[in-house]
């Protein structure tokens, strides 16, 4: 795979709003030990990534909401991403001494798969420039039910190309990784709406009790 | 013709990829390639006949996803489909002289601790394959990335069947497989398991592949394999990007490295094949003639015994309180703990001894060597009197292990010694028998001898063999040191053995013994000892270790031991830099820094732990919990529902507390006093579900309100949270779960809990829980986050 992601950096604010702190209310010391977990999240993360283009005919994707996302495109991207598992492992290790640490490691592992799936989503732009992307539609998500992990894994060939596997129960391993659907269409598309209204978490969401959005 | 015949040919040919002569035949591809043993039989016997008609030696099934996990949709069962296999592919054979393997891949689920399968799930999953596969010639395990998967396939082989096996697994350029598997690791794990042929495949092409074979071959002792693919996949059309004449030309320049097994994996197909047997057929086989190292592993790091290497001892209760406390209560984090603060201070390699009279000791013997491989990456040395501790331990344990130990009675070495020959360990033989310790050199020297010659008896390695001259106490018998120290230098030289010394034994009975064990230890070490036991936190004794090294010229341009020691500086001039950023950074102060609650509420740990050893001296310390470290959380977990600290800062000031909790608890050890406990609580993450975060916050938080936790870790059977509970008398049983997909084990576990009339009240927590569905799914308490746990806590235990 010559086209390589590699994350120099990662996304600090969108760390801290995943933890639930705004910018202004980190303290010194937080700030302090993210800083030193970043750098050593970034020596141990290898962004790995597969995709596959199916014409919309050829897929069955389970859930009304799913369909709603890609109605009207011709084509959908099946992608998964990882940044591999050398982090579980980290955080399980400054886990049994650090538990703050983990937890910001943990935290910047989140943000850091996600920094990858845009990196996909740019170099997809880039091999299709003729088409329009909708925005990355997780398994998960709505009623785009997580029973359909497997399926995707096996779609995408994800065990074999970059070694994201699911367990019985639907988790993908290692932990840090990400499946998601992005519709294709030639036509310009009306982003749809990402609202808390198609989102099964609605009802439980910590970001919406605090009157926020998860940013999805 | 069998596999043994096959292997005195120059090069055995394999045949290529099943997939891409399918995908010519202009069969649509998708749903399940193992049902077409039935649905297009002549198709796939027709392909079989092509490789052998193109020039291969053995032909695979194809069944590489025929497992009961893959096939749980299937209208075929394992069995049908890998016996219609098999059948095919012999069919193929006939009239030719081709062998049929029983093609197996990886079962598609990541074995624990990446993923949640158990490596005794996997082992029936292969087991029911391997039988299903019987009539096959031999046995290929193969595109594996995940070395404790393979080790349970070649066991389900090894105890099912009698053919041979050959394994490969699939390798990056940067030499280690997804899961950070690294060529040693592979090649002495699998050598010492006995297989028959291992190698590489898919993974690459052979151009890439290159560095990994060469680096390969260095390790490899039996006949090697290499099925690259044809170059590397387009993502977008999927076509692989070499020709058969350029594979071909890569293949030849492997031909030096020892390449005795060739053959294609993905993108290749018959033309493929072909040239690559007429190449061959032009070539000789070159063969590699490697030393057999003394050298261990885990999966992803190995250890050769080329100079001294320190082996930590602390893993182990004897004459330890805490540590025993922690076997009874299943404190894995305690044990854990142990191991990366000797890993910190230069151990090479962890001793791990769980024997303990109340506790089961092969259940706590495989829960630490499973806990420990998902942390550390350095060699464990199973340390058990009793061969069925050794033999389970040796079973999950993912590299090559070292035994300790058996001795000289013909007793032990009939035990232990066909345990280290079949999982392929090494092992540390003790210089005692029937006879007890002899007293002089040469009768230790006889008793090693012995010991080496029964492990050469059962086709154990000489380089796998390592003696201890066992360590006397000075203070009891002062004439026994010499003896020992000169019977590792006879053993080391008369015997060309590695050797192994507790040393800390030394001293016992005598005032400081610090430097009888540093002085010791440097004597030792010249007269040839290679695995001193050691306390590596102990500075002098790794310094003794590493400047023995550099003296003895190991150490090339002293690289490692200024390595350590200016790291030593180094760190220091970072710990203040970041002390004096504190100092200055913190929010303003109402409290004095020298306070333990100023220090809670800043989340500053070591200065928590160093005022709480402070006020130890002349405070109780049930004080300083109920009227300091107590109204201090109180305080943060105040702040935290009000909305004015946040979830990372309540777990800087739980670490900071839990810190201040562990000087009181070593403390009360010291003095013999019981630790503190305001009762027991069992909590886990339930079956299925691997988050354990969350789960480990509520743990602390309820630890530094001196509950004592009983913490089950991730993923754990309903029947283990109901034996916890009633084995602790818990009254208070905590549940997580994170995943929608999960909440039914959550309700299971409750269901379990209630039909046994256990007395204990569950709580439960995670995201995707709801105050209603906590009800429904009958637990007594619902805690929306890690300081509502410490409320319940309170309720139910006081």
């Amino acid at each position: 795979m010559d086209k390589e992601i590699n994350i120099e950096k990662l996304n600090r604010e969108e760390a801290l709003r995943y933890m639930g702190i705004g910018g202004r209310e980190a303290d010194s010391r937080l700030l302090q030990i993210i800083e030193e977990c970043e750098q050593e999240l970034l020596d141990t993360i290898r962004p790995k990534y597969v995709y596959r283009v199916f014409d919309k005919e050829q897929l069955r994707l389970p859930g009304n909401d799913i369909r709603n996302h890609i109605k009207g495109c011709e084509k959908a991207v099946l992608m998964c991403a990882t940044i591999s598992g050398d982090v579980d492992k980290l955080i399980r290790t400054v886990q049994i001494n650090d538990l703050s640490k983990a937890f910001v490691l943990d935290t910047l592992a989140s943000v850091a798969v996600e920094q990858v799936c845009e990196a996909v989503e740019k170099i997809i732009s880039k091999e299709m420039p003729e088409y329009h992307m909708t925005w990355r539609y997780g398994v998960g998500y709505g009623d785009f039910s997580l029973d359909f992990q497997r399926q995707f894994i096996n779609l995408v060939n994800a065990a074999k190309q970059i070694g994201v596997c699911v367990t019985s129960n639907n988790i993908l391993t290692p932990r840090k990784s990400v499946t998601c659907v992005i519709g294709l269409s030639k036509e310009k598309i009306l982003k749809g709406k990402r609202g808390c209204g198609s989102c099964n978490m609605a009802e439980r969401c910590q970001y919406r009790k605090r009157g926020g959005h998860c940013g999805f | 013709m069998d596999f043994k015949k096959l292997l005195e040919k120059d090069f055995v040919v394999l045949d290529g990829a099943m997939g891409t002569m399918l995908q010519q035949s202009g069969l649509e591809l998708g749903g399940t390639p193992e049902e077409l043993n039935f649905e297009s039989e002549e198709l796939l016997i027709g392909i079989h006949k092509k490789y052998i008609a193109s020039g291969a030696d053995i032909i695979y099934t194809n069944t590489f996803g025929a497992n009961r996990y893959k096939l749980e949709e299937s209208k075929y069962s394992v069995h049908d489909i890998i016996n219609k296999a098999v059948i095919n592919a012999k069919k193929a054979c006939e009239n030719t002289e081709a062998l049929v393997a029983l093609d197996i891949g990886p079962i598609g689920q990541l074995l624990e601790p990446a993923g949640s399968l158990s490596f005794d799930e996997a082992y029936e999953i292969f087991k029911e394959q391997v039988i299903a596969g019987k009539d096959a010639d031999l046995v290929v395990i193969e595109t594996m990335t995940d070395l404790s998967e393979l080790k349970a396939a070649v066991l389900s082989v090894k105890e099912n069947s009698d053919k041979p096996v050959i394994c490969t697994m699939t390798f990056e350029e940067n030499l280690r497989t997804f899961t950070g598997v690294s060529l040693s690791g592979m090649a002495l794990t699998l050598q010492g398991l006995d297989v028959d042929a291992l190698g590489i495949n898919c993974s690459l092409g052979p151009k890439e592949l290159y560095p990994v074979v060469r680096e390969l071959s260095k390790w490899v002792h039996v006949p090697l394999v290499v099925k690259p693919n044809a170059g590397l996949p387009d993502p977008l059309t999927n076509a692989y990007d070499i020709s058969a004449d350029e594979f071909v030309g890569l293949m030849k320049e492997l031909i030096p490295f020892g390449v005795k097994i060739f053959g294609g994996c993905c993108g290749t197909n018959a033309d493929y094949i072909k040239a690559l047997a007429d190449m061959l057929s032009q070539e000789r086989f070159v063969k590699i003639d490697n030393d057999i190292k003394s050298a261990i592993c885990s999966a992803t790091n190995t250890v050769v015994i080329d100079g001294p290497k320190i082996i930590g001892e602390r893993i182990n209760p004897t004459g330890k309180k805490l540590f025993k406390e922690a076997l009874l209560n299943n404190d894995m984090g305690y044990i854990l703990k142990q191991a990366i603060e000797q890993v910190k201070d230069g151990a090479e390699i962890l001793d791990v001894n769980v024997g303990l009279p109340g506790i089961d000791e092969q259940d706590m013997m495989v829960t630490v060597v499973k806990q420990l491989q998902g942390i550390v990456d350095v060699p464990l040395q199973i340390d058990s009197t009793i061969p069925k501790v050794l033999e389970a331990a040796l079973r999950v344990y993912n590299g090559k292990a070292i035994v300790n130990s058996v001795n000289g009675e013909m007793q032990s070495m009939r035990k232990v010694l066909p345990l280290v020959k079949k999982y392929g360990s090494a092992v540390v033989g003790l210089t005692l028998d029937e006879g007890g310790i002899p007293k002089k050199a040469e009768d230790r020297l006889a008793i090693a001898k012995k010991i080496l010659d029964k492990a050469l008896e059962y086709g154990i390695e000489k380089e796998d063999v390592y003696i201890d001259c066992l360590t006397l106490t000075a203070s009891a018998e002062q004439e026994g040191v010499l003896e020992t120290l000169r019977a590792v230098k006879m053993v080391k030289e008369e015997l060309g053995l590695k050797t192994v010394l507790g040393v800390s034994n030394i001293s016992f009975g005598l005032p400081n013994r610090e430097l009888i064990n540093q002085n010791f230890l440097a004597i030792a070490l010249a007269y040839g000892l290679d695995l001193p036991i050691i306390n590596p936190n102990v500075p002098s004794m790794t310094g003794a270790i590493r400047s023995y090294r550099l003296l003895a010229n190991i150490d090339k341009d002293s690289r490692e031991y200024i390595d350590a020691y200016s790291q030593v500086t180094y760190s220091n001039q970072m710990v203040k830099k970041v002390d004096s950023a504190q100092s200055i950074s913190m929010t303003p102060a109402k409290k004095k820094e020298n306070d333990i609650d100023y220090a809670i509420a800043n989340g500053l740990k070591e200065e928590g732990a160093k005022i709480t050893k402070q006020l130890l001296e002349h405070t109780d310390p049930m004080i300083i919990v109920n009227e300091m470290l107590i109204p201090a959380l109180d305080d943060i977990g105040k702040k935290f529902e009000a909305g004015t600290i946040f979830l990372p800062q309540l777990i800087l000031s739980a670490d900071v507390a839990k810190e201040a909790f562990e000087v009181i608890k070593q403390h009360l050890s010291k003095n013999d006093n019981q630790p503190i406990s305001k009762g027991k609580i069992v909590i886990a993450t339930v079956k299925g579900d691997i988050h354990d975060i969350g789960k480990n916050i509520v743990k602390v938080l309820l630890e530094n309100y001196g509950y004592t936790v009983i913490d089950l870790g991730k993923d754990v059977p309903y029947e283990a949270v109901l034996k916890a509970a009633v084995e602790h008398d818990a009254k208070l049983v905590g549940l997580s779960a994170l995943m929608t997909t999960t909440l039914v084990s959550m309700e299971k576990t409750i269901a379990l809990l209630r039909e046994n009339n256990v007395d204990c009240k569950v709580m439960v927590g995670g995201a995707v829980l709801t105050p209603e569905y906590a009800k429904e799914i009958g637990a007594d308490y619902y805690a929306k986050d890690a300081k509502k746990s410490v409320d319940i806590a309170k309720e139910v235990l006081g």
